[in-house]
């Protein structure tokens, strides 16, 4: 009794401390509270306007918080000696580091004037960026040099200066893809308000993940107030604690025509940003598509999370997209995994599709549709498409699957919609929250299958399942043409006249994809903060946001190089090849080694550039390189030993440390050149890999050896993305640089 | 007179041994709101001793026959689910063949933590019904009611933890108290079940799995009767401790076969029987 007495007692005490604690509250937009007191230190979260934090302690110009509502702990910007901005450090515009976060204003006190000092961020328009320009040597000028005398080297030329981001020579532990200054307000977010029994609220997130129950709901908008039911809507996303809701109005109460909201949570994706691209891009091509746009979601007054606003798939959603109310619309069974299109799969079509509308048992259309597709060869298949589908929209699809690199799909996670207008077919893609690089890996349990730390942005352009409408028409010459020109307008190149100024143009360009990367980040940074439920993972998503960034660069290059363009001998890099015959159970639980050196060199002249390396035959991308002080150009070759323990290591390091990777860098110059040099490694699968068992791939270390010594570990890892980049690297002329990323010994 | 204690005996427990089976079988899980679940079964039990006043196991006696129950199961909604249940029964020994309606029951289960799947209470009646061919007894029971507490051990749902066994067992128990109109004594109840899937089922590969699972099923009287006269001494103190072992397959999301065998292993004033059941239930939306 004693001594629950004392622990009742401390326990009070401590509330009582916590009270009367220094609180202030955040008097900017939002405020990036920082893993430790520097600039470059990484952005845990961003604070809203008006959150509350306790201060802790003075570092420097960072004070120590803790955000009173969650607890959480870490550092926001408040320079010591007042207001006056600090000197810049660099010639580019500042980051919001430089911009003080916090106003010193006791919440209990009359705020004293502070005068709010915001630096200028410029954001870039959001428009297809243009490619620094082809390095040309300008044309000489003054005398002609005698014939005793040797030429001058042309001198570097600049880049355009498009991504101030890019322009910035990286400073040590900084991001390689920093996603600062986005703008919220760039992205359309609404704002939903449920009412419901207070129990109940708690309940519809909390109970049974296969409780399939209903709960009354008020839906109240600006128009009034709404009725219905809401229930938990989803498969896997069920066993999340933030769930994926459908609302159900009750006839006659609708919400701007609308009887069923559904809102789909983003709890696999703590980036929450794969969907809303995915979606993005599916209606710029102008693909026949639902609406979808973030929904902050509020509950009995409460904030819950940011939500992705999916429109319902009904008569009204056809009539809107002007292919009329009546029509059918199918869908593959989710746990059927065989809606592929194939003769098979319509055979027992209940157990593979899901007949939608209209109302009914039959899937005669449907049987009709996959048997006449059979029957079709893959040469005259562009007339059959003609015939039976918009055949735009199967080329779209296949597009974003290859953007997105999309390996969830082509028997499940699309719609079939027959409409009544013109009896043609269309694909409504969906699903994309496992795109964007994460990885299946059959070889492991539930739910790691899907659920894993894997990541890979150089899949081929055809992943997924079989499905006769993606083979037949990367067999026909004439529509596998029409997806790759399609695919070159959504990466910028080789726009045509019909295309130009069209929504999609340049979509993926990674200037312009960082810049729409940025505006997603800074939005979800603030939900983050505020989320009741927040996904797990959510601390990663930092990293993941940056893997997104990394994705989308490095599968541009290699797209365009194993797609777009031809190899020196004309021929192209990548075909579609058979489908390849699946593994036995147990062959797929080996480990599989693909032991290769790959190789690439090019020409860096231009400053602040990155430039890809590609190795000439494969299409492979074997670093991005960035030059920053050179006295001419230069060429650089990257080398990768992959897949083998590297032979050569810093004192005291073991090779069971370190990834199976060793890079190597060579220049060939005159003096030496400093770059920034950004490399990946292998860690697609448990039996694809070159990461050792049992390694923390975020505690790597780069070591780097110049020939004569190893440096102090430097640079940037990212573990989910599976890259490495080191900054302001020297380099010796006509030395083999050698790079490695080990982790530091395990304490017993 | 003595065969009629023992025939009273034996359809008593017969009775309440169906309808308590009935609601262990149940358990404590909760349909969703909105959901219907309906069973049917066809049991063949073999039942030619019973456990007499001093547990000794006596042959003598029949009261073999096949029933078939019938259980229904609705959410009212996710808080509330009411269920019922009956079963016909077809007495089958020589020279003593009769058609009977148990003991039916109606009841409501409400979860006692909303957000806790753990524990759920129960409430039922036991309706009289005549029992076709039977000699009625005036001191059969008018009706019977029954309370009981379930709880039943989920691991956390929302772990994605790939350490979890998908093949793991959990338990269920619960435990109450039935008590009848008049002149029997009151019964306390209890059982444990332990359950664990033999294998995985996924539908996209077509893999169905079986269940096993196994139940402890305790009855005793907790109180004496002051029974008036013809004083019946079956209606003195009791206990019976059943043994049933199940397999459930699933037929499809919707649908469940089940087979199971039950067994007494040891009593005082009831029936020792043995039989065994299969069983077929559907869930509609």
């Amino acid at each position: 009794m004693a001594k629950l007495s004392a622990n009742v007692f401390f326990l009070l005490l401590l509330g009582l401390a916590a009270l009367v604690a220094q609180a202030e509250m955040v008097r900017t937009d939002f405020a990036n509270l920082r893993a430790g007191p520097a600039a470059t230190a990484r952005v845990i979260t961003a604070l809203p306007k008006g959150a509350e934090v306790i201060l802790k302690r003075q570092e420097g110009d960072y004070v120590e918080v803790q955000v009173r509502r969650t607890g959480m702990m870490g550092w926001l910007y408040q320079p010591a000696q007042g207001w006056a901005r600090p000197a810049e450090t660099r010639p580019v515009n500042p980051s919001p580091a430089s911009v003080p976060d916090l106003a010193m204003t006791p919440v209990a006190q009359v705020p004293a004037p502070i005068e709010k000092q915001t630096a200028e961020i410029p954001v870039a328009p959001v428009h297809p960026a243009v490619l620094p320009v082809a390095i040309q040597a300008p044309p000489s000028s003054g005398t002609a040099a005698s014939a005793s005398q040797v030429e001058p080297p042309p001198p570097l030329i600049e880049a355009q200066v498009i991504d101030a981001a890019n322009a910035l020579p990286m400073a040590q532990g900084e991001w390689t893809y920093p996603l600062q200054g986005g703008d919220p307000k760039h992205l359309e977010v609404t704002d939903l308000h449920l009412e419901m029994d207070a129990l109940d609220a708690r309940v519809l997130f909390r109970k049974d993940p296969y409780d399939r129950s209903e709960f009354s709901v008020l839906l109240r908008d600006s128009a009034g107030v709404h009725a219905g039911k809401v229930a938990v809507k989803g498969n896997f996303s069920r066993h999340f604690l933030k769930k994926s809701l459908l609302i159900t109005l009750n006839k006659g109460d609708e919400k701007e025509g609308r009887r069923r909201i559904a809102l789909n949570a983003m709890a696999t994706d703590p980036s929450q940003a794969r969907e809303w691209l995915a979606w993005d891009l599916i209606h710029r091509l102008g693909l026949p598509a639902p609406r979808a746009r973030f929904t902050r979601l509020h509950l009995n007054g409460e904030f819950i999370g940011l939500y992705l606003d999916i429109e319902w798939m009904d008569a009204a959603m056809f009539e809107r997209l002007g292919l009329g109310a009546g029509g059918a619309l199918y869908e593959p069974e989710g746990e059927g995994y065989c809606g592929d299109l194939s003769p098979a799969s319509v055979r027992d079509a209940a157990l593979c599709w899901k007949k939608l509308s209209p109302g009914g048992e039959g899937f005669s259309d449907l049987k009709q549709l996959a048997e006449s597709l059979a029957a079709v060869s893959s040469s005259e298949f562009h007339v059959w498409l003609a015939q039976h589908f918009d055949a735009q929209s199967v080329i779209d699809w296949l597009v974003v699957n290859t953007l997105t690199q999309n390996g969830d799909t082509y028997n499940k996670n699309y719609f079939l919609h027959k409409a009544g207008k013109d009896g043609k077919w269309r694909v409504i893609p969906w699903d994309y929250d496992l795109a964007w690089g994460r990885v299946a890996d059959g070889a492991l349990p539930f739910p790691r299958t899907a659920y894993n730390p894997f990541f890979q942005y150089a899949f081929p352009p055809d992943l997924g399942m079989e499905n006769p409408l993606k083979r037949k028409l990367f067999e026909n010459p004439q529509l596998y043409a029409k997806y790759l020109d399609r695919l070159a307008e959504v990466l910028g190149d080789r726009v045509s006249g019909a295309a130009s100024g069209k929504a999609h143009v340049g979509w993926y360009e990674p200037q312009r994809f960082r810049h729409v990367l940025a505006d997603l980040a800074a939005l979800s940074r603030i939900t983050r903060a505020q989320e009741k439920y927040p996904a797990p993972g959510s601390e990663r998503a930092e990293t993941m946001l940056e893997s997104l960034a990394f994705f989308n660069e490095w599968r541009s290059h290699t797209l365009r190089a194993q797609l777009l363009e031809k190899t020196v001998f004309g021929t192209p890099r990548w075909m579609p090849m058979p489908p390849a015959t699946p593994l036995s159970d147990e062959a797929m639980r080996q480990r599989r080694h693909q032991r290769m050196d790959v190789s690439a060199s090019a020409d860096l002249a231009v400053r602040h550039a990155r430039l890809p390396l590609i190795e000439p035959l494969l299409g492979w991308v074997a670093g991005v390189a960035t030059l920053r002080e050179a006295e001419a150009p230069v060429r650089l070759t990257i080398e990768n030993a992959r897949e083998a323990a590297p032979m050569r290591l810093p004192p005291g390091v073991r090779a069971g440390q370190c990834i199976e990777r060793t890079w190597f860098a060579t220049v060939k110059s005159e003096a030496p050149v400093t770059l920034d040099l950004e490399f990946d490694y292998l860690h697609e699968a448990s039996t694809r890999r070159e990461v050792p068992d049992g390694m923390e791939e975020s505690t790597l270390q780069i070591h780097w050896f110049d020939g004569q010594k190893w440096h102090e570990p430097a640079g940037h890892v990212n573990g989910l993305a599976n890259f490495i980049a080191v900054p302001n690297v020297r380099l010796q002329p006509d030395v083999a640089h050698r790079f490695v990323a080990c982790a530091p010994p395990q304490r017993p | 007179m003595r065969a009629m204690k023992r025939f009273l005996a034996h359809a008593l427990s017969t009775c309440l041994g169906l309808a308590i089976a009935t609601s262990a079988v149940a358990g404590g899980y909760m349909r969703s709101g909105g959901e219907t679940f309906v069973g049917v079964g066809l049991k063949l039990d073999y039942n030619d001793s019973f456990f007499d006043k001093s547990g000794e196991r006596q042959h003598g006696g029949c009261d073999s026959g096949w029933s078939m129950p019938l259980f229904v199961d609705h959410g009212l909604s996710y808080y509330t689910n009411v269920f019922a249940s009956t079963s016909v029964r077809y007495k089958d020994c020589p020279g003593d063949k009769a058609w009977s309606l148990s003991d039916s029951e109606v009841g409501l289960r409400r979860r006692v933590d909303p957000l806790s799947n753990d524990w759920v209470w129960e409430a039922s009646l036991f309706v009289p019904t005549s029992r076709l061919g039977a000699m009625r007894s005036s001191d059969a029971a008018a009706w019977g009611y029954n309370l009981g507490l379930h709880w039943r051990d989920r691991p956390d749902p929302y772990v994605l933890d790939d350490t979890r066994d998908p093949l793991a067992g959990h338990w269920d128990a619960g435990f109450g108290v039935r008590g009848w109109a008049k002149h029997l004594p009151l019964e306390g109840w209890a059982y444990v079940t332990y359950s664990r899937p033999l294998g995985l089922t996924n539908w996209a590969l077509g893999h169905r799995a079986w269940t096993f699972s196994a139940t402890l099923d305790w009855r005793q009287s907790l109180t004496r009767t002051h029974a008036t006269a013809p004083a019946v001494d079956a209606h003195d103190q009791f206990h019976l401790l059943d043994l049933r072992v199940s397999f459930e397959y699933p037929l499809s999301r919707f649908e469940r076969f089940g087979l199971s065998f039950s067994q007494s292993l040891l009593g005082e004033n009831r029936d020792d029987s043995s039989g065994i059941t299969v069983r077929y239930g559907k869930t509609f939306r």
